[in-house]
């Protein structure tokens, strides 16, 4: 009888511990939120050609795979409008973790505070302090350079070759350059040009303007500096290219976008030469392999072209994974495993260490820009980013007058005195 | 079928249905346990999911209706309209700014929403188009290669459902909402909004941790956006027959090509012309329920090998006396040493135990006496070898007496020498204790005859026996002992005397009687005599011994003087 008490007991208590299971298995199957822990998702985003978009994904895939918590979601897009969709994503504090800036803008993203102070977190130690200087503002780092370029032209040595055409030199001039417009145009068809209407670009303008010794067009207290003389000599040279049709007209002018194998006037075969980055020759010399070949910006009394830091990484205010970036920003600058994936898509890379590691893997393209840019160095024009608040001027402004200039709305002198009134916004 | 609980093993059948018993409750509560939750858990599953994607398709409907009103208000943007119905063609400063300020305006719209991967725009003479840009101004006429013309083709505007977009970035992931732009009931162009899918995917999950399977659908019924493992478009369209009614729950089985057994929840709000349909496998509502049932087998073992051990045990304790039993009854044997049983069992084991043990102390007495009388058997065996030749002594001394008597020319005691020898014969007949009555009247003749030479002739005897009587059988001796005390006692003293025998069948009775004329019934006589007595007392005692109290002896004076006895005997035709 005890025996049989005791069984009921056991059966009473084995019923009592599934009930009792049930129920805490019941509690068990809500689902609980996992735990984030070190897992981020940066946002970066960055502008270029295909050519740059290509390695920097990779370095990006590299990183992640070295940092497997750390992946990304990029943005990348051409130059333009790139200006315009980062503004608007910062307005909204909606601005990606690390994005691509020009060095020109360092200042003006730093006074509206967009950008976080990187100091602690960036190795400089191998960096020229001529390129960081730009990033520091009120001595906290706020923009990281990737790299330095030289600004000249590309030109289209294959074509110019088989129509027997001279092929410009390293150290050519300003005069040579207008003259070999007007020469080129004898051999060339109806619906090809030497070089496209470049009167109201800014970037031409300015090596115009250095190259005659007049300095930059703001200068570096923020006063304007357009010499009205220089800018007129400039805009006639361009107008009377115009009415001889040695550029081409407004509407083809107008629907050159640089990069796109459809649009790229260059690239199209309509025009042979153009102002070009040293480290944008990959991006055409993949579109057209060994066509293209890279001069000096034309000089005059001084040297046109200049060495300046490509670009400056910045990481947003608002970014919730800002020690990651950080992290990744460093490495994209002081890594030798990112400067041999990147190569010079952003300029030759800032980290003197990694330059000389990766200078004998370099490809072809990349040895083709490092040849402006040695020879810029040694004759090149000493750039500063200018002065800060003035981006929307050169933007935006310079682009009006480009188009009223190439579309004969305006003559030159107008189009100077809207240069300059536009300017009074800007002046401090 | 021998009934099992006649043919196993006791431990074995108590152990066994024991533990059968409890496995099949277990099993039962973990079915019922199973199917209860599981049926609970699709119920509470299906509730909340219709509320989730109602939430959900609040949140989609409303960014989705953005981009409808958006594209609505830009269809009547005036810089847009002017563009295209080449209002500003007359010059071409004025085209191309006019495109520099659609390509801002929608610029701006795209930066803004990051819903919006691009934003195309379908014209006439689309100059100054930018492939690498997020805005794009395409040729009207190669509308129609495009994907989501097909949607357009009867409506002015319509969603696209997903599909891969090639842009300067790649393949993108997107959705089209395209509106034609109409002037003057002409068409001059679309405007066509992508919108990126993996967005729109990250509401349908409904930020949710965990994979989902979500459709959603249009107003015909077409999957627009899935994300998760979802059935492909030809087992999609037989489902879609079973949505009836703007939301709902239905279970499909595993046999409609591919889709796992899955549990289908759908929901249209009021508000929303989209239909959300979430898909969850049925595995996964019944997780809960397998983890319970597991939980509960788990258990189950456990305590069905606690309850195995137990059961052990308690068979143990129950079979162990029947075992001893057993075993002791093996091994039994009548001499030499035999197992102990316990004694301190007082229930149901106790008394199997002491009636074993009584049983065999009864055997063994039995067996005693048994031997016992084996022992007596053999002593009368010898004793009846050594009788067997004390006749044939005595016949042979009879014998050489009768020579010794016929040699001294003693006749008579030659004559009464020869009755003897065969009144022995008929008295021994092989020990037999029946004999015919023919060799009972033969016996009292030659005794009756030993008399007559004795009286020297003055004794009578007559017998009256029916023909068929001789045959018949009555103990042995039984009239010798009347007929000696007639002659002993009747006609002491008296030198003549008669006896007259009858005999009658009377049904199944004999009646025998015998008569005398000698000295009479004298009833006190007999106490003072031992051997007369004793032999009428013994033939009374075998009748009442033989065949009951309705046979005996009876007897009297003779009305002519003398003795009457009368014996009634059954008849018997054999030996009995």
């Amino acid at each position: 009888m005890v025996m049989r008490r005791r069984i009921a007991y056991l059966a009473a208590a084995a019923f009592l511990a599934i009930v009792l299971s049930a129920c805490s298995s019941g509690n068990d199957t809500i689902p609980t939120r996992p735990q984030d822990g070190e897992s981020v998702k940066l946002r970066i985003m960055w502008w270029g050609a295909q050519s740059r978009h290509e390695v920097t994904l990779r370095a990006l895939e590299a990183y992640t795979k070295a940092n497997p918590h750390v992946t990304f979601e990029p943005e990348y897009s051409g130059m333009d409008g790139y200006l315009d969709k980062l503004s608007t994503q910062a307005a909204a504090q909606n601005a990606p973790d690390i994005f691509q800036i020009d060095p020109s803008w360092v200042a003006d993203w730093a006074s509206r505070n967009q950008l976080i102070d990187m100091t602690d977190a960036i190795d400089l130690t191998n960096i020229d302090a001529k390129l960081t200087s730009i990033g520091y503002i009120d001595n906290k780092l706020y923009g990281v350079p990737l790299g330095s370029v030289a600004h000249g032209m590309i030109y289209d040595k294959a074509a110019m070759e088989k129509l027997g055409l001279s092929v410009p030199s390293m150290g050519w001039t300003w005069d040579e350059f207008f003259q070999y417009a007007v020469d080129a145009k004898v051999k060339l068809g109806g619906n090809q040009y030497l070089t496209k209407d470049y009167a109201g670009d800014y970037f031409a303008y300015s090596a115009y303007q250095y190259a005659h010794g007049k300095g930059q067009l703001i200068t570096n207290d923020g006063k304007f500096n357009v010499d009205r003389t220089t800018f007129l000599d400039w805009a006639m040279r361009w107008q009377t290219l115009r009415e001889d049709g040695v550029i081409p007209p407004a509407d083809v002018n107008a629907s050159d976008k640089e990069f796109d194998p459809a649009a790229d006037l260059l690239v199209k075969g309509n025009i042979l030469i153009r102002l070009a980055f040293n480290s944008s020759f990959g991006a055409w010399d993949s579109m057209n392999p060994g066509a293209y070949a890279l001069v000096t910006m034309p000089r005059a009394e001084e040297a046109g072209g200049w060495l300046k830091p490509s670009l400056f990484f910045g990481i947003s205010p608002f970014s919730k994974n800002a020690e990651e970036a950080k992290k990744f920003v460093n490495w994209f600058i002081n890594s030798q495993e990112a400067g041999e994936i990147l190569g010079t898509s952003r300029g030759v890379p800032v980290n003197a260490k990694v330059a000389a590691a990766i200078e004998s893997s370099l490809s072809d393209a990349d040895r083709a820009g490092m040849e402006l840019y040695n020879a810029t160095q040694k004759h090149g024009q000493q750039w500063s980013p200018g002065a800060s608040g003035w981006t929307n001027w050169v933007d935006k402004d310079w682009s009006l007058v480009r188009d009223e200039l190439s579309f004969g709305k305006k003559t030159p002198e107008q189009a100077f005195d809207a240069l300059q009134k536009l300017a009074k916004e800007y002046g401090k | 079928m021998k009934n099992p609980f006649k043919k196993y093993r006791i431990d074995h059948l108590f152990f066994g249905s024991f533990a059968a018993l409890i496995i099949l409750v277990l099993s039962i509560t973990i079915w019922i346990s199973y199917s209860l939750t599981s049926k609970e858990l699709a119920t509470t599953a299906s509730t909340n999911q219709q509320k989730l994607l109602n939430e959900l398709n609040n949140e989609i409907t409303t960014r989705m209706v953005t981009i409808e009103q958006i594209s609505l208000s830009r269809s009547r943007d005036n810089s847009l309209l002017a563009l295209l119905t080449g209002a500003r063609d007359q010059d071409e400063f004025s085209r191309y700014q006019g495109f520099n300020e659609v390509k801002q305006s929608l610029a701006n719209l795209t930066n803004s929403m990051p819903l919006i991967e691009g934003i195309d725009v379908f014209m006439n003479r689309p100059s100054y188009g930018d492939s690498l840009s997020y805005i794009q101004f395409l040729e009207l006429e190669d509308a129609s290669n495009h994907y989501w013309a097909e949607s357009i083709r009867r409506n002015d505007f319509a969603w696209s459902d997903e599909y891969e977009r090639s842009s300067f970035r790649g393949e993108v992931s997107v959705l089209s909402f395209a509106r034609s732009i109409l002037y003057n009931n002409k068409l001059i162009g679309y405007l066509v909004i992508h919108v990126k899918s993996d967005m729109l995917k990250n509401v349908l999950a409904g930020h949710s941790s965990v994979e989902v399977s979500r459709i959603m659908l249009d107003v015909s019924g077409q999957p627009i956006l899935q994300i998760g493992n979802v059935p492909d478009a030809e087992t999609w369209a037989s489902l879609r027959a079973r949505m009836g009614g703007s939301s709902g729950v239905f279970r499909i089985e595993n046999d409609t090509g591919g889709a796992e057994s899955s549990l289908i929840v759908y929901a249209r709000n009021n508000n929303s012309k989209w239909t959300l349909v979430e898909l969850t496998p049925w595995s996964e509502i019944t997780q809960g329920s397998v983890k319970l049932a597991k939980v509960i087998a788990i258990i189950g073992v456990i305590s069905i090998l606690l309850t195995l051990v137990i059961t052990m045990l308690l068979s143990m304790q129950f079979t162990r006396p029947i075992k001893k039993l057993v075993g002791a009854m093996n091994r039994y044997s009548i001499e030499g040493k035999n197992m102990k049983l316990p004694e301190d069992y007082s229930n149901e084991f106790g008394y199997l135990y002491a009636g074993y043990r009584k049983q065999n102390e009864r055997i063994e007495q039995l067996i005693q006496s048994l031997r016992e009388r084996h022992e007596l058997q053999r002593v009368a065996e010898i004793e009846a070898l050594q009788a067997n030749i004390n006749p044939h002594f005595l016949y042979n001394t009879l014998d050489q007496l009768n020579w010794i008597a016929i040699a001294n020319d003693q006749g008579d005691m030659s004559r009464i020498l020869e009755l003897m020898g065969r009144m022995f014969r008929i008295s021994l007949s092989n020990g037999n204790t029946y004999i015919t009555i023919q060799q009972e009247l033969e016996h009292l003749s030659c005794y009756l005859e030993i008399q007559q030479i004795r009286y020297k002739g003055s004794l009578q005897f007559y017998f009256e026996v029916p023909e068929d009587i001789p045959f018949l059988y009555i103990p042995k001796m039984i009239l010798q002992p009347f007929v000696e005390n007639a002659v002993v006692h009747g006609f002491h003293n008296r030198s003549h005397g008669t006896i007259w025998i009858t005999m009658k069948q009377q049904g199944e009775k004999l009646s025998i009687l015998i008569e005398d004329d000698g000295q009479g019934y004298q009833p006190a006589r007999t106490t003072h005599r031992k051997t007369g007595g004793y032999g009428i007392r013994n033939v009374k005692e075998r009748i009442s011994a033989h065949f009951g109290n309705a046979y005996g002896v009876e007897y009297g004076p003779r009305d002519e003087g003398g003795t009457t006895i009368r014996l009634t005997l059954p008849v018997l035709r054999n030996i009995p």
